[in-house]
């Protein structure tokens, strides 16, 4: 357990002090949103509709862009086989990994989401509603697209397998997540989707870690 | 586990399978011919018209389509478990003909869907939509094993996103389900219910030869898949022999 | 929406255009498969009988 926690420190220092980590998969995050009114046209009414559901899709979107490197890297470089014969079971390994790279990207996707929520004319008093809303459920994102991530490392072009393999594992978190945001824009019951969606996150955060060490102990060896 | 250790040889695995790979793909197409001519000539129920008609071609894949992959799952957990060389081979050639079931299910659906409900597809069917994310499943799987370099990483890789995809497939369920609850305008009507004897039995002929087509296909696809390994390791030898 | 005295038989004829289509098309694509497979089989097994001559570079 001691291990992992040093793992999930060095990850995390890294991740901060790398600098940038988060700067491309939020940028992402808002130009994918920014789209919006030019596809559906700036009508507030067509943006209220739409919103919710054009969030909830970029912030799948842009969860899966640090996927292809969360494992890559350190298998290349031979991190990974230090840290599995360092002791440290593969399951703590892909928990504190996918945790520190959620608290440095999936924090301030969720941070960014309420003024993309208002820049497409949703209520502002819904803002804490939003953010917290997309920090439950970028936490579910990552966690599923840990699997992917680990299957994928070991190849030389994983990027789109990835997305393929890990895209019908968000539908859960798609449909909770996007039905909180929508309640929040109509005023409607956002406890229950919220739930869900925590407990969508929950469920990934306890199996994750398994599927992920299954696949990265396939590709050390 | 004695079946299982015997098959463990491919040898013996491709003595054994020679015959049952034509013989179940004739009983299959046998079959299918027969359920096909069967259910266009069921007599008309008053009750219900023709679009019960569908469900011979319809309802039979939409099974296969769970049934391809339950397969998968139990050849990779073999695989998984005891590194069984035919369990790998008996999972990746399912995967296409299971793909292949769950698209001829998809579109009869969609058509079954737009004569009932008057819509090419129906977002509140929570049915349909689970096996639309399926078949995505079905790619990615196929996808992972294209993708991998040597053939026992993709085999460990494509196992465990089976197996992955296992666990998940009963979620997925729920969440379109409850979706499909939250988005429902009207209740969808379920055709297994009302159908007659007369369109019973076609039906259950008609899946009996997809699943019969489905293991000749299958051990097709496998006896090719040992026979292409085989050459190619055959060619190696003789190229470091060289 | 197609109404209750609509003649189905186009859409039915479809369904099972389709599905039988799709059923042949794996077959003739795995019966293929099937035999490339085994023609390099015994390529790589005989290779005086390999019509290409000494292939190997």
């Amino acid at each position: 357990m001691s291990g992992s926690f040093a793992v999930f420190a060095r990850e995390l220092k890294l991740a901060w002090s790398g600098g940038g980590g988060a700067a491309l998969p939020v940028g992402f995050f808002a130009a994918a949103a920014s789209m919006t009114p030019f596809a559906v046209g700036s009508d507030t009414i067509a943006l209220q509709t739409a919103g919710p559901g054009v969030i909830w899709i970029a912030l799948a979107l842009s969860s899966l862009l640090p996927m292809e490197r969360l494992f890559q890297a350190d298998l290349e470089d031979g991190t990974l086989d230090a840290y599995a014969s360092s002791g440290v079971g593969m399951e703590g390994i892909a928990l504190a990994k996918t945790l520190a790279h959620w608290i440095a990207t999936g924090i301030p996707l969720a941070l960014v989401s309420p003024i993309l929520w208002i820049m497409l004319q949703g209520a502002p008093e819904a803002s804490g509603l939003v953010a917290g809303a997309a920090l439950v459920g970028s936490l579910a994102f990552f966690f599923f697209g840990s699997i992917g991530a680990a299957l994928a490392a070991g190849m030389r072009r994983g990027g789109l397998l990835i997305a393929l393999v890990t895209l019908p594992l968000y539908v859960p978190t798609m449909i909770f997540g996007a039905a909180t945001l929508d309640a929040a824009a109509s005023g409607g019951d956002w406890l229950g989707p919220l739930m869900l969606t925590g407990s969508a996150a929950l469920f990934g955060i306890a199996t994750s870690p398994f599927g992920a060490a299954m696949a990265l102990r396939t590709a050390i060896d | 586990m004695a079946v299982m250790s015997f098959f463990a040889n491919p040898h013996r695995f491709m003595a054994a399978s020679k015959w049952p790979a034509w013989i179940f793909t004739a009983l299959g197409v046998a079959l299918v011919a027969f359920g096909v001519w069967r259910g266009l000539l069921a007599p008309e129920d008053h009750q219900q018209d023709e679009r019960a008609r569908m469900m011979f071609v319809h309802v039979p894949a939409m099974w296969l389509s769970l049934f391809a992959y339950a397969f998968m799952v139990g050849a990779s957990l073999i695989s998984f478990v005891w590194r069984h060389a035919i369990a790998d081979v008996a999972a990746k050639s399912a995967a296409p003909i299971g793909a292949v079931f769950t698209a001829i299910g998809l579109m009869t659906g969609s058509i079954w869907g737009y004569t009932t409900w008057g819509t090419w597809w129906e977002w509140g069917d929570a049915r349909l939509v689970s096996v639309l994310v399926l078949f995505f499943i079905y790619l990615g799987y196929i996808a992972v094993w294209q993708a991998m370099e040597t053939p026992q990483k993709a085999a460990r890789a494509a196992s465990i996103l089976c197996l992955v995809g296992a666990v998940n497939i009963p979620i997925i369920h729920f969440s379109v389900e409850w979706f499909a609850v939250l988005h429902q305008q009207s209740t969808f009507m379920t055709t297994d219910d009302k159908a007659t004897a007369e369109f019973k039995i076609p039906m259950y002929i008609s899946a009996l030869g997809y699943l019969a087509l489905f293991g000749g296909l299958t051990l097709m696809n496998m006896r090719a898949e040992i026979m292409r390994t085989r050459a190619e390791m055959l060619l190696q030898r003789r190229q470091a022999a060289d | 929406m197609p109404s209750v005295d609509t003649d189905y038989s186009a859409y039915v004829n479809a369904t099972y255009l389709i599905a039988l289509g799709a059923l042949a098309a794996a077959l003739v694509w795995s019966a293929f498969r099937l035999l490339r497979a085994r023609r390099k089989l015994d390529e790589a097994e005989n290779p005086a009988s390999d019509p290409h001559g000494d292939a190997e570079p």
